[in-house]
C-alpha cells in the first residue's frame, strides 16, 4: 500500500493582496494551468493608531492560497511581482512554504507540464531570499488583533494580516438546540526576516500570551520565498 | 492618498452622480427648472457625496461590528429567554430610531404619530425575534415567508382601500439605512459562530422577515381607524434668487435634520455602552473606532438626509408634475425606467448590502451583479407604478401575483438567494426612494389628476417587491448555468484514479 515514492519539493504560494490584485493572481494561476486554488478573506493592520481609530486602517485583504512543485512556484513568484507590482504600497505580499507531504492527486496533477516550465525556472530564478524570512502566526481571542499589532510592531514588524476564524473545542462545539457554536479566533499573520523574528514574537507573547486574556500562541514557519517584503510601509 | 478613504469617495461618487446626472439632464432638456432651485439641487449633490461616503464609513466602524458583536454574542449566550429579549428590544429601538419611520407617520394622519411608530416598532421587534428563532430552529426561509405573506395577502382583503398602499409602504420604509447595517450584521454574527454548512445561508433572511411586521401591523391598524384622506406632504417649492438664499435653505433645515438623526442615534449608542459593558467584547482601539464612527454615521446621515430632502424632494415633484403637464405623458414610463436604474445605486443601504453578500458568498455574487439586477429590477418597479398613476390600475393587481411569483420562485432557487432577494426588497426601498420617487409620483398623479392615496402611494412597495423576482431571477440563471456545467463536463474527467489518496513525501534538492 505504501510506496511513497520521493518526489521532487513542493510548495504552498500563499498570496496576501487587496482583492482586486487578488482575483488577477488567481486569472493568472488558471491560465498557467495551476489547478488547485483556495482563498479566505482577511483584513490588514492599521500603520498606526490615528488611522486606526478614524476607521481607515483595516482594508480588506485576500489570502489566496495554492500548491505547486518548487520550480513553477519560484516562476510564478516573479510572475506575481512583475504582473501585481507586489511590493509597492497598498500592494500585498506573496510567499512560499514547504510542504513535506501531500496525496498523490496533487502530484498527479501537476505531471507532464512541468518540465519545459523547469528548464526557464531555472535559468531566471534568482529570488530574493532562501530561509531567511519566517510567517509568524499568532491566534488569539477575537478582539485582540490590535495589541498583538501593537506589541510586533513596537519589535519592528512591517505590517500584518488578521484572519478571522474559530476554535473547535469539544466541550463548546454543542451549543443548544443542536446548532454548533464555536469560540471566535483572529490568526494574524506576519512575514519578518530572522533578525527581527525572535523579537517579534517574544513581544507579542508577553502582551497577548497564554497568561493575558487574549490567550495568544505564537508560532513562526520558514518560508522559502518572499516577495512585496521590499518596501513595507 | 489613503486606500480606505478613496474607495469611499468612489463609491459614494459612482452611486449618487449617476442619478442627479440624468435629474440634471431632464431638467435642462425636457422641463426646464429655474436657477434657483437647480443650485439647491446642485449643492444637495455635493451633500449626498459626502454624506453616503460619511455613512459608509461609519456603517463600517460602528455599525457593523456593533450589530455582528451582538449576534455573536447571543448566538453564544445558549439561553433562550436573553436571544429572544435581546433581538426583541432591538429591533424596536432600532425600528424607533429610523428617521424614515417619521416620515411615513406624518404621510398617515388619521393615525396618530406615536401609535403607528409603536405599533411598527413593536411588529419589527416580533418579527426580528420569529427571524432569530427561525434561524436557531432551522426553519426553512421559503417556508416561512410563504406562509408569513399568505397572511399578509389575505389581510390585505380587510383592509381598506386607502390604506393598502401605505401599509405596504411602510415594511419597505421601515427597513432603511438605520436597520439595514445593523441588522444584516446582526444575522452575519449570528451564524458566523456555527459551524454547519447551512450557516452562510442563514446570514441573509433577517432584513426579510423583519420587513413583513410593519406591513402586518400597518394594515392592523388600518382595520382600527378609519383612514381619511391622507396628507400627501405636498413639498414646498421656494424661490430662491440668489446663493444667499440657497445657503440659507440649507441653514434653515439643518438643525432640523441633525437633531432629528441625533434622537435616531441616541438609542443606539445607548445599547453600544450598554454592550459594552456587560460582554466587554470591544478593546480600547476598537471603541475609540466605533466612537468615531457613530459620528461619521451622524454627519453622514444629516448630510444626506438634509440634502435630499432639500434638494431632491422638490425637483423630483417638479419633474413628475412638469413631465405630465408638458404633455410628455407617455414618456413619463421610459423616463422614470431610467432614474430608477440609477436610483438604487444611490440608496445608502444598498452598497452595505452589496458588500456583505460579497463577502458572505466569498465573491461568488459579486456587487456588480447584485447592482444590475436592483437596478433591472427597480426600473421595472417605477415603470409600473407611472403606469399605475397614469391608469388608476389597483395596487393588488401587481403586488399579489408579484409576490407570489416571488414565493413559487423561492422554492425552485440556491437557498442563499431568497435570503438575500427578500432582503434587498427592504434594503433597496430606502430614503431615496421616499424623499424623491415618491414626491416623483405624487407630483405626476396630483397633475394628472388621480387619487393619490392609491395610485401615488404604493411606489415603495413595488420598489420593494421587484427586487425580490430581480435577484431570484439570478439565483435561476446561476443554477441554470451550474446544471448545464455540471452535464456538460464529461464524467471521465471526476474519475480519481484508484491510487490517489496515497501520500507523497517530498523531498528537497
Amino acid at each position: 500500500m505504501n510506496n511513497n515514492e520521493k518526489q521532487q519539493p513542493f510548495r504552498i504560494l500563499i498570496s496576501i493582496t487587496t482583492p482586486k490584485l487578488a482575483d488577477k493572481a488567481a486569472e493568472m494561476f488558471i491560465l498557467d494551468n495551476i489547478p488547485l486554488q483556495y482563498e479566505c478573506v482577511g483584513r490588514g493592520t492599521a500603520p498606526n493608531e490615528m488611522i486606526d481609530v478614524l476607521g481607515l486602517g483595516s482594508p480588506e485583504k485576500v489570502v489566496l492560497l495554492s500548491f505547486m512543485p518548487k520550480s513553477v512556484s519560484d516562476n510564478m513568484l516573479k510572475k506575481l511581482k512583475k504582473e501585481l507590482k507586489l511590493g509597492t504600497v497598498n500592494s500585498g505580499i506573496a510567499f512560499t512554504l514547504p510542504i513535506k507531504g501531500a496525496t498523490s492527486l496533487i502530484v498527479k496533477m501537476f505531471e507532464g507540464f512541468n518540465q519545459d516550465e523547469e528548464k526557464t525556472a531555472e535559468r531566471k530564478v534568482n529570488l530574493v531570499s532562501d530561509n531567511n524570512y519566517y510567517l509568524i502566526a499568532a491566534v488569539v481571542n477575537q478582539g485582540y488583533s490590535e495589541s498583538v499589532m501593537e506589541a510586533a510592531r513596537e519589535a519592528g514588524a512591517g505590517g500584518g494580516t488578521v484572519v478571522p476564524s474559530r476554535s473547535i473545542v469539544n466541550e463548546k462545539a454543542i451549543g443548544f438546540w443542536g446548532t454548533t457554536i464555536q469560540d471566535e479566533k483572529e490568526i494574524i499573520l506576519i512575514v519578518s526576516d530572522d533578525e527581527k523574528r525572535l523579537d517579534i514574537m517574544q513581544a507579542i507573547s508577553s502582551k497577548c500570551g497564554m497568561h493575558s486574556e487574549a490567550k495568544g500562541l505564537i508560532a513562526a514557519l520558514p518560508l522559502d520565498n518572499v516577495i512585496g517584503i521590499d518596501r513595507e510601509d | 492618498v489613503n486606500k480606505i478613504f478613496k474607495e469611499k469617495v468612489m463609491e459614494s461618487l459612482s452611486s449618487v452622480l449617476p442619478v442627479a446626472g440624468i435629474v440634471f439632464a431632464l431638467s435642462v432638456f425636457l422641463v426646464p427648472l429655474d436657477v434657483g432651485n437647480m443650485m439647491i439641487f446642485l449643492v444637495s449633490t455635493v451633500m449626498l457625496v459626502f454624506g453616503m461616503g460619511m455613512f459608509q464609513l461609519g456603517a463600517d466602524a460602528a455599525m457593523s461590528p456593533l450589530g455582528e458583536g451582538i449576534g455573536t454574542d447571543i448566538s453564544k449566550s445558549k439561553n433562550t429567554v436573553i436571544i429572544i429579549a435581546v433581538s426583541f428590544v432591538m429591533g424596536l429601538l432600532i425600528t424607533i430610531a429610523e428617521p424614515d419611520l417619521q416620515v411615513l407617520s406624518n404621510q398617515v394622519p388619521s393615525v396618530p404619530n406615536p401609535v403607528l411608530i409603536w405599533t411598527v416598532a413593536i411588529g419589527v421587534g416580533l418579527f426580528l425575534v420569529t427571524a432569530v428563532l427561525r434561524i436557531i430552529l432551522k426553519i426553512d426561509l421559503s417556508i416561512m415567508l410563504t406562509l408569513l405573506y399568505i397572511g399578509v395577502l389575505v389581510l390585505s382583503y380587510f383592509v381598506p382601500d386607502n390604506f393598502l398602499a401605505v401599509a405596504f409602504d411602510s415594511g419597505g420604509v421601515t427597513t432603511g439605512p438605520m436597520t439595514v447595517p445593523f441588522i444584516m450584521a446582526m444575522g452575519i454574527g449570528l451564524s458566523a459562530m456555527r459551524g454547519d454548512k447551512e450557516a452562510s445561508n442563514d446570514s441573509f433572511g433577517l432584513v426579510a422577515l423583519s420587513s413583513i411586521g410593519p406591513i402586518l401591523a400597518v394594515m392592523i391598524l388600518g382595520c382600527f381607524y378609519a383612514p381619511k384622506e391622507a396628507v400627501s406632504a405636498e413639498t414646498k417649492v421656494t424661490i430662491v434668487e440668489n446663493m444667499r438664499d440657497v445657503f440659507k435653505i440649507f441653514f434653515d433645515e439643518l438643525p432640523h435634520y441633525a437633531k432629528e438623526v441625533f434622537v435616531s442615534l441616541v438609542p443606539i449608542i445607548g445599547v453600544f455602552i450598554l454592550f459594552q459593558i456587560i460582554r466587554r467584547r470591544f478593546h480600547r482601539i476598537q471603541v475609540m473606532r466605533m466612537a468615531m464612527g457613530f459620528v461619521y454615521t451622524y454627519i453622514g446621515l444629516v448630510l444626506f438626509l438634509c440634502g435630499v430632502n432639500v434638494g431632491f424632494a422638490p425637483v423630483g415633484s417638479m419633474l413628475g408634475k412638469e413631465i405630465v403637464n408638458a404633455n410628455y405623458k407617455w414618456l413619463l414610463i421610459p423616463i422614470s425606467m431610467v432614474i430608477g436604474y440609477f436610483i438604487v445605486k444611490a440608496e445608502p443601504a444598498i452598497q452595505i448590502l452589496n458588500h456583505q453578500v460579497q463577502t458572505v458568498t466569498k465573491g461568488a455574487i459579486s456587487g456588480k451583479s447584485m447592482n444590475t439586477a436592483l437596478s433591472i429590477g427597480v426600473s421595472v418597479s417605477i415603470g409600473l407604478a407611472v403606469l399605475r398613476i397614469l391608469t388608476g390600475l389597483p395596487i393588488h393587481y401587481i403586488i399579489i401575483p408579484g409576490y407570489i411569483i416571488a414565493l413559487i420562485m423561492s422554492r425552485f432557487v440556491p437557498k442563499i438567494f431568497v435570503g438575500i432577494a427578500f432582503d434587498s426588497g427592504g434594503v433597496a426601498s430606502g430614503p431615496m426612494t421616499s424623499t424623491f420617487l415618491l414626491p416623483f409620483c405624487i407630483g405626476a398623479c396630483s397633475a394628472v389628476g388621480g387619487n393619490l392615496m392609491t395610485d401615488a402611494f404604493g411606489v415603495v412597495a413595488l420598489v420593494a417587491l421587484t427586487p425580490l423576482i430581480a435577484i431570484q431571477l439570478m439565483g435561476l440563471s446561476y443554477r441554470i448555468k451550474l446544471n448545464k456545467q455540471l452535464k456538460t463536463t464529461p464524467a471521465e474527467s471526476t474519475v480519481i484514479p484508484a491510487d490517489s489518496d496515497t501520500i507523497v513525501e517530498f523531498t528537497e534538492e
